[in-house]
C-alpha cells in the first residue's frame, strides 16, 4: 500500500518536472524562465525524493534521502538567484524602466 | 520494482529535454540555467538508481553532486557578472 | 535504453565543446559532459571513480578553465530594440533574419580573441549609453540596424564593412563617439 502511494507521488514528482522543462523551452523571456527553474522543478525534486522514500520502505536510505532533499532545499533556489542577479548586473532586461537604467 | 525502470526512463528524456535549452539558449545565462536543470535530473535519477539497485552509499554521491552542481554554477555566473575577475 | 541515450547526448556534447567559439560557453558543455559521464560511471556500479570524475571534472577543471580565460577580453554587445515594450528571444531573433546577425557577430569576435557576452534590453539607447557598460551597442528599429562604438575601438571599422557588404537589404549605420569625436566626449544620439 505505501510503496503504490511512493510510486503515485514519484509519477506525480515527474509530471512537475516535465511541465518545468516544457515551460523552460518554450516560454518567451528570460526571467520567465528563472521562476519557473526556481519554483516547479524544486516542486518535482520534492515530490520524487519522498516518493523514493516510501518506496525504498527503510529507515536508514529514508534519513539519507532527506539530508539530501535538505541540502538541495539550501543549493538550488540560491543557484538559481545568482544567475538572474548575474544577468540584471549586466544589464539584461525585458521590461523597459524609466527614470535611471 | 520494475516501476521505477520507467521512472529512470523518463528521467533521462527530461535530462535529454533539459540539454535543448542548453544548446539553443541565446544568451550565457540560459545555458546555466540548463545546467541547473541537468543537475536536478541527475541527482533526481540517483535517488531512483540506488532504490533500484539496493546500493544506499549511493545516496551520499547524490550530496555531493547536488553541492558540485551548486560551485560550479555559482563560480560563472560570479565570474560572468564581474567581468573575469572572479 | 537508459545508457545509449546518454552515451548519444555526451557524444553530441562532446562536439559541441570543441567546436563552440565563446570559450565561456564551451567550458559550461564540459561541465554538462563531465556530469553525465560521471552520472554513467555510477550506472556501471563504480562510484568511486564516479564521485573523482564529478570533483574533477564538474568542480576543479571549470575553476582551472575559468581562471585560464581571465587572459581574454570580455566584448561585451548589447542588442536594443525598442519596437516592443517588453522583449522575448523569439522577437529579437526574428528581427534580424533568425539571428543570423546575431551569430555573425559572435563568429567575428571570435576570430578576433575577443570574448563575446550579448545582452538583450529594450531601454532606449540613451539609456544603455548613460550606463557605460557596453563596448558595442545594436539598436534596431525596423528594417534599420545602427551600431554605436567607441571611436578609439579599432574593432568597429572592420564590422563596419562586414555587415554593410553582407546586409545589403537592411539599412546599416554606423555611428561612433568619443575619441577626437566633434560632438565631443558626452556624444548622445537623437531617439525617434
Amino acid at each position: 500500500m505505501i510503496e503504490i502511494a511512493g510510486y503515485v507521488l514519484i509519477g506525480i514528482g515527474l509530471a512537475f518536472s516535465a511541465i518545468g522543462i516544457y515551460s523552460v523551452l518554450f516560454y518567451r523571456d528570460f526571467y520567465a524562465r528563472v521562476v519557473i527553474t526556481s519554483k516547479v522543478d524544486t516542486m518535482g525534486l520534492i515530490t520524487v525524493l519522498f516518493g523514493v522514500m516510501l518506496v525504498s520502505g527503510s529507515w536508514s536510505v529514508a534519513l539519507k534521502l532527506l539530508v539530501l532533499l535538505v541540502f538541495d532545499l539550501m543549493t538550488g533556489p540560491l543557484a538559481t538567484t545568482g544567475i538572474a542577479h548575474s544577468a540584471y548586473q549586466s544589464g539584461y532586461r525585458i521590461k523597459r524602466e524609466f527614470g535611471h537604467g | 520494482m520494475s516501476l521505477l525502470v520507467y521512472a529512470m526512463v523518463a528521467l533521462t528524456v527530461l535530462l535529454i529535454a533539459s540539454l535543448v535549452r542548453i544548446i539553443i539558449g541565446p544568451t550565457i545565462w540560459d545555458r546555466l540555467l540548463g545546467m541547473n536543470l541537468v543537475t536536478t535530473k541527475i541527482v533526481m535519477a540517483i535517488a531512483v538508481l540506488a532504490v533500484l539497485m539496493e546500493r544506499s552509499f549511493l545516496i551520499d554521491v547524490a550530496i555531493v553532486y547536488s553541492l558540485l552542481g551548486f560551485i560550479a554554477s555559482i563560480l560563472i555566473a560570479r565570474f560572468i557578472e564581474k567581468k573575469g575577475q572572479v | 535504453m537508459v545508457e545509449f541515450l546518454l552515451l548519444g547526448s555526451m557524444l553530441v556534447l562532446a562536439l559541441l565543446a570543441l567546436y563552440t567559439g565563446p570559450l565561456r560557453i564551451a567550458v559550461i558543455y564540459f561541465s554538462v559532459f563531465s556530469l553525465i559521464c560521471s552520472f554513467l560511471y555510477l550506472y556501471y556500479q563504480a562510484p568511486d571513480v564516479a564521485i573523482a570524475e564529478a570533483v574533477m571534472g564538474s568542480g576543479l577543471i571549470t575553476l582551472l578553465y575559468l581562471t585560464a580565460l581571465k587572459r581574454y577580453r570580455v566584448y561585451s554587445v548589447c542588442y536594443t530594440n525598442t519596437d516592443f515594450p517588453t522583449v522575448s528571444d523569439r522577437e529579437i531573433i526574428e528581427g534580424t533574419r533568425k539571428g543570423e546577425l546575431v551569430r555573425e557577430i559572435e563568429d567575428f569576435c571570435f576570430a578576433r580573441e575577443l570574448e563575446p557576452q550579448l545582452v538583450f534590453t529594450p531601454q532606449p539607447v540613451s539609456e544603455v549609453l548613460q550606463s557605460g557598460r557596453h563596448d558595442l551597442i545594436i539598436h534596431q528599429t525596423g528594417d534599420k540596424i545602427t551600431i554605436i562604438g567607441n571611436r578609439e575601438n579599432y574593432v568597429i571599422d572592420e564590422l563596419e564593412m562586414l555587415l554593410v557588404l553582407r546586409y545589403q537589404d537592411l539599412k546599416v549605420l554606423v555611428e561612433r563617439y568619443g575619441g577626437s569625436s566633434e560632438y565631443g566626449d558626452d556624444y548622445l544620439p537623437e531617439e525617434d
